[in-house]
Order: C-alpha cells, then sequence, then structure tokens
C-alpha cells in the first residue's frame, strides 16, 4: 500500500484504479493502493476519471457492462447518471477535436 | 471570517433569492440543515437551487467547487440542476451538468483545502471564474 505524499499523488492513484472500469474492481484497486484513512477521499475523486477510463474502452459492450456495474446506492446521488454524463461530454469533446468516434466500436 | 458569519451571509443571500423568487413563484421554499441536498426549490418550476456565496473569488479569481468533506459533498451529492455562484459584484448561473462538463473537458485538478475554521479539509475544483462564465446560462 503506498504512503500518500501530497493529494496529486492520491489523484494519480485514482486516476490509475478508474482503468480497471468496473467498478466493484475499481473500489477494490483503491482499497489496495490507498491508505484507510484517504480512502473516502479517493472513492470520491475516482468519480471524475470513471467517465473517460470507461469511455476509453475498446467496444460499446464493454462501456455497457462498465456502467452496469456502478451500483444504485451509492453514497453519491445518481453516480451512474453522473457517469453517463461525462462519458456523452468526453465524448462531444473528442469529436470536436475529431478524434474517438472512428476508434470507438 | 468565521464559519457562523459564512453562515449568516450565505444564509441572507439566500433569503434574498427566495423574496425575489417569491414575486414570482409563491410555492418557491428555502431548506435548511447541514445536510440539504439543495437551499431554494421552484416546484412550479420542478427546478432545486444550490446558491454559494464565494466573496474570496473577487481577490482570488476562482470559485470554489467541493466535492468531499469528510464526506461525498457538493457537486457529488446536491440535487439542485441549478447553482448560482454570487461573488457579491457577479451573479453566475451555471447548471449542475455544466458544472460537470466544466471539470472534465477543461481538465480541472483537485485540490484540498483546509480552511482555519474547519474540522476537516475539503476536496474541491479551484476553477478561473472566467472558464466558469464560458458554461454559464441565463438566470432561471
Amino acid at each position: 500500500m503506498a504512503k500518500i505524499h501530497s493529494f496529486s499523488h492520491l489523484h494519480k492513484i485514482c486516476e490509475s484504479a478508474a482503468k480497471k472500469t468496473h467498478y466493484p474492481l475499481v473500489l477494490k484497486e483503491l482499497k489496495r493502493q490507498v491508505p484507510k484513512d484517504w480512502l473516502p477521499i479517493a472513492e470520491s475523486t475516482v468519480m471524475f476519471f470513471l467517465p473517460r477510463a470507461i469511455l476509453d474502452l475498446e467496444t460499446k459492450q464493454d462501456r455497457r457492462a462498465a456502467l452496469d456495474s456502478i451500483p444504485k446506492n451509492t453514497p453519491v446521488t445518481n453516480l451512474r447518471q453522473f457517469v453517463e454524463d461525462g462519458i456523452t461530454f468526453l465524448w462531444e469533446k473528442d469529436r470536436e477535436l475529431g478524434k474517438g468516434s472512428s476508434e470507438r466500436r | 471570517m468565521s464559519w457562523e458569519k459564512d453562515l449568516a451571509k450565505g444564509d441572507k443571500v439566500e433569503e434574498e433569492w427566495l423574496e425575489k423568487l417569491h414575486g414570482i413563484f409563491q410555492q418557491a421554499y428555502k431548506t435548511f440543515g447541514p445536510d440539504s441536498r439543495f437551499d431554494l426549490s421552484v416546484p412550479e418550476l420542478d427546478t432545486k437551487i444550490e446558491i454559494k456565496l464565494d466573496a474570496k473569488s473577487k481577490d482570488t479569481g476562482n470559485i470554489v467547487i467541493e466535492y468531499h468533506h469528510n464526506k461525498p459533498s457538493g457537486i457529488l451529492t446536491s440535487e439542485a440542476g441549478i447553482w448560482l455562484f454570487t461573488t457579491g459584484d457577479e451573479d453566475i448561473w451555471i447548471t449542475k451538468k455544466n458544472i460537470q462538463k466544466m471539470i472534465l473537458v477543461e481538465e480541472l485538478s483537485p485540490v484540498m483545502i483546509h480552511g482555519p475554521e474547519d474540522r476537516y479539509p475539503k476536496a474541491v475544483f479551484l476553477v478561473p471564474i472566467e472558464i466558469v462564465r464560458r458554461y454559464s446560462s441565463a438566470a432561471p
């Protein structure tokens, strides 16, 4: 388990944990890497990395499975909707920048 | 400024907006208590509003968007679809979805702040006020 040197260090761990994309695995990864006293804030911070991580998955089925792994009863209000909206915002941004849509299936 | 004074000022701003809204929407009401998931509700519009007094933004140039204060908070838990940031000089209306969009699209990084009156540190995004203006909309 890593000792947290700074908030930006925690931030990096959250970004990396989000790449597990399946929500229970994301939380498991945070529990593996983050000391207990930092865990609640890590669980909140990772929410902002999940949309990018899920959008970058290979297929639509993978993205759907990742979204379906988010439970309804989380401390965050409408977490699934929050992540789904985030994916849409990033997809629109990628499209404007001319990347992503042709690579995604 | 103490936490109580901050709270009282914020409360006053909410009361003022409630009064303005009552001129048009008679069913509008204000919530009470620290765990409220919105500040004002306008049932006629099926709209909930979060009001944030951020007078310090005039000095820092940043609007504070909180998401964790000992537990998920602010943008992660608010049920308000519309947020109002008031600096004292300016009122900025923005939808909750646009706040989220702004954080993701602008790739903002969170920071921890620990106010002198806060028992726990807060995880927040410090967003330059001109960026918030770009994602803002007209008052409801």
